[in-house]
């Protein structure tokens, strides 16, 4: 959620009220931080998007930068959850629905409901009928809803782009059912060209442009007869996404395998240890899975760079991923298209150690 | 696409004097439970000379609660007729969800069986008890 | 042609003419440059009334044709003087009295050009025919696609009414049979948006329209009586006055799914018979869709109706204590599964609460029934929860069953709030023993163990207490959570260990975020894999001291 409106010194202060209370997981002052705004006269808009959204980004920011716990981030997102339930039985929060009906849903597996969550607020504040579905709505859930209760819109989050082939599934299901999608959320971009891959109706930045555009109106998708994914991403006939994702498993072991053949220390892991590479190299290997998906090597090199500096920040060298691309490359050594992005991605990664001093080349 | 390479569940019949050897082999589920009561119940309405059912165990890959739900309605069947069913060779897994579901003691397990059953239900361990480590890498 | 060629004969018979062209199946005018009829044939002679050797072509032909001679001989302008002619012309096309004709010029060498007149009249229906059956078949496919592709009501209703006043008339309302007083309708006009809405009306108002909603043959519309039409079935938008009706059934599967009025203005041609047959074949398949969208509207209805009891429960704050739930069933088609939870609160604050988390054999529909019967049997011992394995015993009474051995496992817990902490007595049936997160993050196996319930005639359990201190969570699970199979290398189980090890790191989290995290984790660790229901309960202390509910305008708003 963008937070560009010019914070006024009265809601910075709230905003900072708001951060001790989440982080010091005290969810009652929270709530009197954001209803004691209200009784003074914030709107229940801006408490949501100028007060919790931007203290929810920080959360997100502060964890990934290894200053809070998942602990403190999870008790965060709770509490934040909590207070915007609480809002919305708030008399400011109170609206009649005098406009259309809208369904905001969270792509299968989409674990991050705040955006959403907010984005359904901030429409039923403005006049909509909204039916939140949640977190992770299974696309026949969501075509089921769709056919019992009918929606103008269907406003769909994803934050994490290896979602994306669902998130392509749902948008192409909505629309087989004759409802436009407004897609949403970190996965699909900074700049929505991702929503556009997927044929998206429309992509907004943020809750404010996104209840805007709803409000504009979007145009019914006329369902074309057998319309499928590949339309959209002709470049999927190559199989290369398809078989990489399908070997997944095979390509982490294959990989966890080479690096205790190469690596005396990965040899010497605890199971527990283990498993945390195996993890690492499976979000490596699902990351260029959806780059394969998508034909976009930013995805891939983006992940990379972002996972370096998280590996920094919780004191592993990052130098640790050069060996992983290393051994994928002679894996996939026959897909084109993999080959191409495992070497860019070795540029970028190089490019962080150079910036980031001489480290030794061991394994976190 | 529904083909298994092989099939879930594979049973093959012994049949001695007053008893019967029941080897399983595969998946012992919600889709394979069925198969297996029938053809364990045949095999008591077959000889009712049969005082000693033995299920040999050691081929089996899975055991979920419908599986222990047949292991259950086969066991009433000895029961009324005062014939023992034995386990042979239980796998770990099948020990740990029978001795959970409290239905353990129902079965006699062979030998191998009874010496792990010694080893596990010791006194139970006095740390059952975890503490975590902080994580060494992004997974949440 | 055999009617021509007799026409021919008899003409020829009747008219002495030069016989040169006597035989030919056309009519054929023979005309000299300057424009003299020279020759014509029986045939032309009965087209032409006026026609006779020596008469000038300008007289004798509509004037199309005369130009195109004039073309013919002059091209540009200019006499064609020696110039060899090429041997084929292109044809000229018009009316001949109420006829089209081709009229094809083969021009001679002495400078006369002799021109066929080839009636296609029958050839120009056909073709014009076909076009618009292509396009009647194409907006058909287009229109089914469109209805189909949606099994709600009021979208049905509304494609249908846009589609049909885009299509077949100028406005359309589509009105479906009365739900109670009320008729639902959608209109639209000229391919615009259609409106949804309702009305309170007699159907007899309108000729045909309760005999078209009870699936009875239409009314033509020349019986219609524009005038007699009631204002609320004219659109909004509508301009000008009704010229014509036709009222449509939609024919649903067996039943009548509503009717489709059309609707044009005073001006426009009124419907004809094969507009009213296409109409019908547009109706059958609106119709279609309409009904199987009702019938998945009533089925889904009962589905609900039924369901709703089986449904897990939102749980909150109760007496002091948070509770938190969680579930997956297996399928992402279903919403109920095998495994339950509940929490019944305690009459007064004092009072402990009874939470049960459970998990019943079997999957899908059968289990949650069985789900429903246990849960509603719990319900009804609830005065008995003081004593656990009272309480089971009688469960498993109530579950045993000689020809199934179908059980169920579940955990009993008893909660009360004492000051800032809260007492628990657990009880396991053959369940996974509960977890207790302490602040310092050891995570606690309750050692509570006992016999699964509906299976055996006797069962043995044990309770144990134990105190959740401020911001201290019991996690309540189901196996589906531990035996979730998966992990970055494939086919492991996700198992207690690793659950434990996540837990301990959600020491002082909210228990809803507790719940969340095992989800994430567990559904993360699963990637796309298959997996048994999950259920989760988790039992939290709540680390501020204050009592919720009870006390003042801020908290009371903020807690309820």
């Amino acid at each position: 959620m963008s937070t560009h409106t010019p914070a006024a010194p009265r809601v910075r202060g709230l905003q900072d009220r708001l951060w001790a209370a989440v982080t010091d997981r005290d969810e009652h002052a929270a709530a009197e931080v954001v209803f004691t705004a209200l009784d003074d006269g914030i709107d229940a808009e801006t408490a949501l998007l100028d007060v919790i959204a931007p203290v929810q980004e920080r959360v997100g920011t502060e964890w990934a930068a290894n200053r809070l716990s998942v602990a403190q981030e999870h008790a965060a997102s709770a509490i934040a959850e909590r207070v915007i339930a609480a809002l919305a039985h708030h008399p400011a929060g109170r609206t009649e629905p005098w406009r259309g009906r809208v369904t905001v849903a969270c792509v299968d597996q989409e674990w991050h409901v705040l955006p959403a969550r907010l984005l359904a607020e901030v429409l039923t504040l403005r006049g909509w009928q909204v039916d939140f579905l949640g977190a992770q709505v299974p696309t026949p859930h969501l075509i089921g809803h769709l056919h019992n209760h009918g929606a103008d819109v269907v406003a769909l989050s994803s934050s994490i782009p290896t979602r994306l082939p669902t998130a392509h599934a749902a948008i192409t299901a909505c629309q087989a059912v004759g409802v436009p999608v407004l897609a949403g959320g970190a996965a699909f971009g900074s700049d929505g060209r991702h929503a556009r891959r997927l044929g998206a109706d429309a992509w907004e930045p943020d809750a404010r442009s996104a209840a805007r555009r709803i409000a504009d109106g979007l145009p019914v998708p006329i369902p074309a007869a057998g319309r499928q994914q590949i339309d959209d991403l002709p470049h999927l006939g190559d199989q290369e996404y398809t078989l990489v994702a399908r070997s997944r498993t095979q390509l982490v072991r294959e990989v966890l395998a080479q690096l205790e053949s190469r690596f005396p220390a990965a040899a010497a892991y605890t199971e527990q240890q283990r498993e945390h590479t195996a993890q690492d190299i499976a979000h490596i290997v699902d990351y260029l899975g959806v780059a394969l998906y998508m034909d976009d090597d930013e995805l891939f090199t983006g992940f990379l760079e972002w996972t370096a500096g998280i590996l920094e920040a919780r004191r592993v060298p990052a130098a640790s991923l050069t060996p992983v691309l290393d051994v994928l490359g002679t894996e996939l050594k026959d897909f084109p298209r993999s080959t191409r992005l495992l070497g860019r991605a070795h540029t970028v990664v190089d490019a962080f150690l150079a910036t980031a001093g001489p480290r030794p080349r061991r394994l976190g | 696409m529904t083909e298994h390479p092989c099939p879930p569940l594979t049973l093959a019949v012994e049949a001695g004097p007053g008893a019967v050897r029941l080897r399983l082999a595969g998946d012992l589920d919600y889709d394979t439970s069925e198969q297996f009561v029938e053809r364990a119940q045949a095999c008591l309405a077959a000889d009712h000379a049969v005082r000693d059912l033995f299920l040999d165990c050691s081929g089996l890959r899975l055991c979920d609660s419908m599986g222990v739900a047949s292991l259950l309605l086969i066991h009433r069947g000895t029961a009324s007729r005062g014939a023992v069913l034995h386990l042979e060779h239980p796998p770990p897994f099948l020990r740990r969800i029978l001795d959970v579901t409290g239905t353990l003691h129902l079965f006699a397990l062979d030998e191998a069986g009874r010496e792990a059953e010694q080893a596990e239900d010791g006194p139970p361990p006095a740390d059952a008890r975890y503490r975590a480590a902080p994580p060494p890498a992004p997974s949440g | 042609m055999a009617r021509q060629k007799e026409q021919i004969d008899s003409r020829t018979q009747q008219l002495p003419q030069s016989d040169r062209w006597g035989s030919a199946p056309y009519a054929v005018i023979v005309v000299d440059r300057t424009g003299t009829v020279v020759d014509l044939n029986p045939a032309a002679t009965a087209l032409l009334e006026d026609a006779a050797q020596g008469g000038a072509l300008s007289e004798t032909v509509p004037p199309w044709l005369a130009r195109a001679h004039q073309e013919t001989t002059h091209p540009t302008g200019r006499p064609l003087g020696d110039h060899p002619l090429p041997a084929a012309r292109p044809a000229f096309r018009g009316r001949i009295g109420a006829r089209n004709f081709e009229a094809h010029p083969v021009p001679h060498q002495d400078g006369d050009v002799a021109w066929w007149l080839v009636d296609d009249t029958g050839r120009l229906l056909v073709e014009e025919e076909l076009a618009s059956e292509r396009e009647r078949t194409a907006f058909l496919a287009e229109a089914s696609n469109v209805l189909l592709a949606s099994l709600n009501t009021d979208r049905c209703m509304q494609v249908t009414a846009q589609l049909a006043s885009q299509h077949l008339a100028e406005a359309a309302v589509v009105i479906m049979p009365a739900a109670g007083r009320q008729l639902p309708m959608a209109y639209a006009v000229g391919g615009g948006a259609a409106v949804r809405g309702t009305v309170t009306a007699d159907p007899v108002q309108v000729p045909g329209l309760s005999e078209a909603l009870q699936g009875f043959p239409p009314v033509p519309s020349r019986w219609i009586d524009p005038a007699a039409l009631p204002d609320w079935l004219i659109p909004e938008g509508f301009t000008g006055t009704v010229g014509s009706a036709a009222v449509t059934p939609l024919p649903g599967h067996g039943v009548p799914a509503g009717v489709l009025v059309l609707l044009r203005s005073t001006g426009t041609t009124e419907f004809n018979e094969s507009e009213e047959v296409f109409a019908r074949l547009f109706a059958a398949r609106a119709g279609a869709a309409l009904s199987a969208a009702r019938l998945y509207a009533e089925q889904s209805d009962i589905t609900r109706t039924l369901m709703r009891d089986l449904l897990p429960p939102r749980l909150d704050r109760v007496n002091g204590v948070e509770f938190a739930g969680g579930y997956q069933p297996a399928a992402a088609r279903d919403r109920v599964g095998g495994d339950f939870y509940d929490v019944h609160p305690g009459s007064t604050p004092d009072d402990p609460s009874l939470a049960v988390l459970g998990d019943v054999c079997g999957k899908g529909l059968d289990a949650a029934v069985l789900t429903g019967k246990i849960r509603n049997t719990l319900q009804a011992l609830t005065p008995m929860a003081g004593d656990h394995e009272r309480m089971l015993r009688l469960l498993n009474g109530a579950l045993l069953n000689s020809h199934h051995t179908r059980f169920a496992t579940l955990v009993l817990a008893s909660v009360r709030r004492k000051e800032n902490r809260v007492r628990l007595r657990l009880t396991s049936a053959g369940h996974p023993a509960p977890l207790v997160i302490r602040n310092d993050g050891r995570v606690e196996e309750i050692e509570t163990r006992g016999t699964l319930v509906g299976a055996l005639p006797h069962i043995e359990v044990r309770t144990v207490e134990t105190d959740l201190r401020p911001g201290e969570t019991c996690l309540l699970y189901t196996d589906g959570v531990t035996e979730a199979r998966g992990g970055p290398l494939g086919d492991e189980l996700y198992g207690e260990e690793r659950l434990m090890r996540a837990l301990g790191e959600c020491a002082g989290m909210p228990g809803t975020a507790v719940v969340e995290r095992v989800q994430m984790l567990a559904s993360q660790w699963l990637h796309d894999g298959r997996h048994d229901d999950m259920a989760l309960v988790a039992i939290t202390a709540p680390l501020t001291t204050h009592l919720s509910a009870v006390d003042g305008h801020t908290r009371g708003r903020y807690t309820a």
